[in-house]
C-alpha cells in the first residue's frame, strides 16, 4: 500500500491529497455546524492570538471615527447636549418617584420571601466588553467581543447593547467570545408586548437579518409602534427591550398575527455590549 | 523567511477584514480580501503551495471569525490549487488576471457557501442571495483587487521573497 502510494507520480499525488483534505474538511463542517459544548484547544489558541490584534485595530479605528464625527458635528452635539440636560432634569424627578415605588416593591419582595416563595435571582453582575471583530460572511450575523472565560463569561450568556437585546454568547475562549445576534438566521426570542404583558409571541431572525415573528393569540391587539420585551420564557431573562413593531399582518390562514420588528439595537454600529449570565446556564 | 512573510500577510488580511472592514461595509457586505490575497499569491506559486496557502488562510479565517469551520478552507484551497496549477497558461503579471479570477472566485465561494448552508438545513433565499449579496460582494471584491494586488507585488520585490528554498 505504502509502495503503491510512493509509486504514484507527482501528477496524481496532489489531487489525491486534495480530495482527502476536502473529505476531512466536510466532516469538520458537519461537526462544527451545531453549537458545541466546548471548543478545541487549537481554536482557543488561534482566537487568543488574534483577539488582541483585532482589538488594537478596532480601538484605533473607532477612536479616529469618534473624533472625526465629533469635529464634524460639534454644533449638533452642543444642541443635543442642552436637550440632554433638560431631559436629565426630568428624569431625575422621575427617578425619585420610581425610588418610592421601588421601596414598596422591596417590601413586597420581603413579604414574599417570608412566605417562602423565593424567586430565583438572576446573577446581575454584568460585564462590559468591546466588539472587536465581525463575521465578514453574509450568512451569519455574529461578532467577537474582548471578554471570555477569564471574565466569567459562559456559553449562552445574554448580551445586551445600548438600548436592547443583542443576542447570546455562542463560543468562549479565554479572552474572547463569539456572540450570535437575535437577527441571525435561525435565532428566535420569545417576547411579550410591553403595553400588555398578556400578548406574547416569538420573533426570529432571517437571512435578510430582519426580525419577524408572530403572536400566540390571534386576537391580540397589537399595533405599529408597540414595544416588545423579552417574556422570560427560554434563555433570555424577562424585561429586556427587543424592538418596536413596524408592521402588523395577518398570515394567509388568518390564524396568526405576524409582526415585523425593528430591533432596538443598531447592529451596524455596535461597539460596546453588556453581558449578563442568564439564570438557566448553570442548570 | 518567505513562509514567515506569507503567514504574516495572511494574518494581516484576516485581522483587517474582520476588524477594520466592518466600519466600511456596504449594505452589510464586507470585501473578502483574504480570498483576493490567496488568488494573488497563488498566481506566483505552484499548485501544491498555492493549495496549502489557500487551505491555511481559509481555515484560519473560519476559526477566527466564522461559525461553521471548514467552508472557506475548502473553497480557498480549491481556488488556490486551480490557479496554482494553471497560472503558467495565463498572464499572471497582468492586472486583468486577478480581477477576472477574483470575480469568478467570489461567485464560486459564495455559491459553495450557499450550498453548504442549504445542506446544513438553514433557510436560504437564492434570488436574494444572487441579486443582492453576490453582486455587491463581487463589485466590492473587484475594487479591493487593486490594493491587494499592488501589495503582493511590492511584497515580492523584497529580496527575501525572491530566494527559492
Amino acid at each position: 500500500m505504502v509502495n503503491e502510494l510512493n509509486n504514484l507520480n507527482d501528477k496524481n499525488r496532489i489531487p489525491i491529497a486534495l480530495t482527502i483534505v476536502v473529505i476531512v474538511l466536510i466532516m469538520i463542517i458537519g461537526f462544527t455546524a451545531q453549537q458545541r459544548q466546548e471548543i478545541t484547544v487549537i481554536e482557543r489558541g488561534i482566537g487568543r492570538f488574534f483577539s488582541p490584534l483585532q482589538k488594537g485595530v478596532t480601538s484605533v479605528i473607532s477612536t479616529i471615527e469618534k473624533n472625526v464625527v465629533t469635529l464634524i458635528k460639534s454644533s449638533e452635539i452642543k444642541e443635543e447636549n442642552s436637550q440632554l440636560i433638560s431631559e436629565n432634569q426630568a428624569l431625575q424627578q422621575e427617578l425619585v418617584d420610581q425610588q418610592l415605588s421601588q421601596e414598596e416593591l422591596l417590601e413586597l419582595k420581603d413579604l414574599r420571601e417570608t412566605l417562602n416563595n423565593i424567586d430565583r435571582t438572576i446573577d446581575l453582575s454584568p460585564v462590559t466588553a468591546n466588539v472587536i471583530a465581525k463575521t465578514p460572511g453574509n450568512w451569519f450575523e455574529m461578532f467577537t467581543i474582548d471578554a471570555g472565560t477569564e471574565n466569567n463569561i459562559k456559553k449562552d450568556s445574554v448580551v445586551i447593547g445600548s438600548g436592547g437585546l443583542v443576542g447570546r454568547v455562542y463560543e468562549t475562549g479565554s479572552t474572547w467570545s463569539k456572540v450570535i445576534s437575535i437577527i441571525n438566521n435561525g435565532s428566535s426570542v420569545s417576547f411579550q408586548v410591553l403595553r400588555d404583558g398578556a400578548y406574547q409571541g416569538i420573533v426570529s431572525g432571517s437571512v435578510t437579518h430582519e426580525l419577524s415573528g408572530y403572536l400566540f393569540d390571534p386576537d391580540a391587539e397589537i399595533v405599529v409602534g408597540d414595544q416588545l420585551i423579552t417574556s422570560g420564557i427560554g434563555l433570555y431573562p424577562r424585561g429586556i427591550l427587543i424592538g418596536e413593531v413596524i408592521e402588523v399582518d395577518r398570515t394567509s390562514d388568518l390564524l396568526l398575527k405576524s409582526v415585523v420588528v425593528e430591533p432596538a439595537v443598531n447592529f451596524k454600529r455596535l461597539d460596546k455590549v453588556l453581558i449578563i449570565n442568564s439564570r438557566n446556564i448553570d442548570e | 523567511m518567505q513562509k514567515f512573510i506569507l503567514v504574516l500577510a495572511i494574518i494581516f488580511s484576516i485581522v483587517i477584514e474582520s476588524a477594520l472592514f466592518p466600519f466600511i461595509s456596504i449594505a452589510g457586505v464586507v470585501p473578502n480580501i483574504t480570498m483576493i490575497l490567496v488568488i494573488c499569491l497563488a498566481l506566483r506559486q505552484n499548485d501544491e503551495k498555492a493549495a496549502l496557502i489557500g487551505l491555511a488562510a481559509g481555515l484560519t479565517k473560519d476559526i477566527v471569525v466564522g461559525r461553521i469551520i471548514g467552508i472557506s478552507g475548502i473553497t480557498f484551497m480549491l481556488i488556490g490549487y486551480f490557479i496554482g496549477k494553471y497560472n503558467h497558461k495565463i498572464f499572471p503579471d497582468h492586472l486583468t488576471t486577478p480581477i477576472v479570477l477574483t470575480i469568478f472566485g467570489t461567485l464560486f465561494h459564495e455559491a459553495s457557501y450557499l450550498l453548504f448552508v442549504f445542506l446544513l438545513g438553514y433557510q436560504v433565499d437564492l434570488i436574494l442571495a444572487v441579486s443582492q449579496i453576490w453582486i455587491i460582494q463581487a463589485i466590492y471584491n473587484f475594487l479591493m483587487v487593486f490594493p491587494v494586488y499592488i501589495g503582493v507585488q511590492q511584497l515580492y520585490q523584497w529580496q527575501v521573497m525572491k530566494k527559492h528554498y
